[in-house]
């Protein structure tokens, strides 16, 4: 009996681990004064473009999860694989089941920081290019990826927008050999997030 | 000759056959969420909880599958490009995002927060919250 209550809680405790940041970001409302102001949304727009001879692709999630702190500039972004909606039906299927294999790997996730935070300023409005580096995990590989970014400040409200090419091969994302020169061997993903003060 | 010809119409009529299959299966779009028999009815704490408890079985559960959502409204989000409803989860950690198809759009103009309503969608999995996309209102008439 005492055993299994042990057990049950090691299985929290690895739960609550393993949801790390975000989790832990929301555990910390109200210890504010031990942390720093983070900003956060659960709709964050991420899409990706594919353009190519054989066939243009693309496909947008609405329901990202990132997390920014506004004081040291970590950053998390969180996505459901099969959130994915694709105009075409076809297409979806094929990307879910034969290249990102999302029931294997369900969530893509971004972890990093923006390496230049001391120009953005929070409380002032203002349009700001910054520079973003972290890993990029997806398909179970994860990669070094640097971008630059844009953080909007209007009347409070932050913003944030970057653009970014990645390899399908860094990701070991594989295309059959029929149809392997007609379609691209990059994919450029653009990410939008409206955030909200986390309180 | 006539068995030749006869030949020739048939392997013609297979081509465009096969054609006109691959032409409507490369265009074919995704089944109205409406349309189709949830697999599942759940409340939405009880689908939230589920994940929270165990998310790989719950993914496995009803990952991909259409389920059929009831809960109560906690608010309705609307932009160009998106129809949002959140369920609540009876949870500070989250609850159930139910993203709209476009062509069932309208029905949220009937929503208010508060309200009781079933939502069937197809779930994608959970972050903080489920997410369900493709959805459409449960009985839109009621």
């Amino acid at each position: 009996m005492k055993t299994s209550t042990i057990v049950r809680s090691t299985q929290i405790k690895a739960l609550y681990m393993k949801k790390g940041l975000l989790l832990a970001a929301g555990l910390a409302i109200g210890i504010t004064a031990f942390s720093q102001q983070r900003i956060f949304t659960r709709k964050g727009q991420v899409s990706f473009y594919s353009k190519a001879p054989l066939e243009n692709i693309e496909a947008h999630n609405n329901a990202a999860v990132s997390v920014i702190d506004e004081g040291t500039g970590q950053l998390e972004f969180s996505v459901l694989m099969k959130g994915f909606e694709f105009e075409k039906a076809l297409q979806q299927e094929h990307f879910n089941e034969d290249y990102v294999e999302s029931s294997k790997f369900p969530k893509a996730v971004f972890k990093g920081k923006i390496t230049d935070m001391s120009k953005v300023k929070f409380t002032s409005d203002g349009s700001y290019t910054v520079t973003v580096s972290g890993q990029l995990s997806l398909h179970g590989e994860t990669k070094d990826v640097t971008t630059a970014a844009t953080i909007a400040v209007r009347g409070g409200a932050v913003s944030g927008h970057a653009e970014f090419g990645i390899l399908l091969d860094d990701y070991k994302i594989s295309i059959q050999s029929l149809v392997k020169d007609k379609i691209s061997k990059t994919v450029k993903i653009v990410v939008n997030c409206n955030y909200e003060n986390m309180k | 000759m006539k068995k030749g010809k006869l030949i020739l119409l048939i392997i013609v009529a297979a081509l465009i056959g096969v054609a006109f299959y691959g032409w409507k299966e490369y265009h074919r779009q995704h089944p109205d969420t409406a349309t189709i028999v949830a697999a599942f009815s759940v409340k939405a704490p009880d689908m939230l909880k589920a994940f929270q408890d165990d998310e790989n079985l719950a993914n496995h559960q009803y990952n991909d599958k259409v389920v059929a959502v009831s809960g109560t409204v906690l608010k309705v989000e609307r932009n160009d490009s998106t129809q949002t409803v959140w369920l609540d989860g009876k949870s500070p950690m989250g609850g159930v995002i139910c993203q709209f198809e476009r062509s069932h759009k309208e029905e949220l103009g009937k929503l208010q927060p508060g309200q009781p309503v079933t939502i069937k969608g197809v779930c994608t999995g959970m972050l903080m919250d489920v997410v369900l996309v493709r959805c459409a209102l449960d009985n839109p008439t009621q």
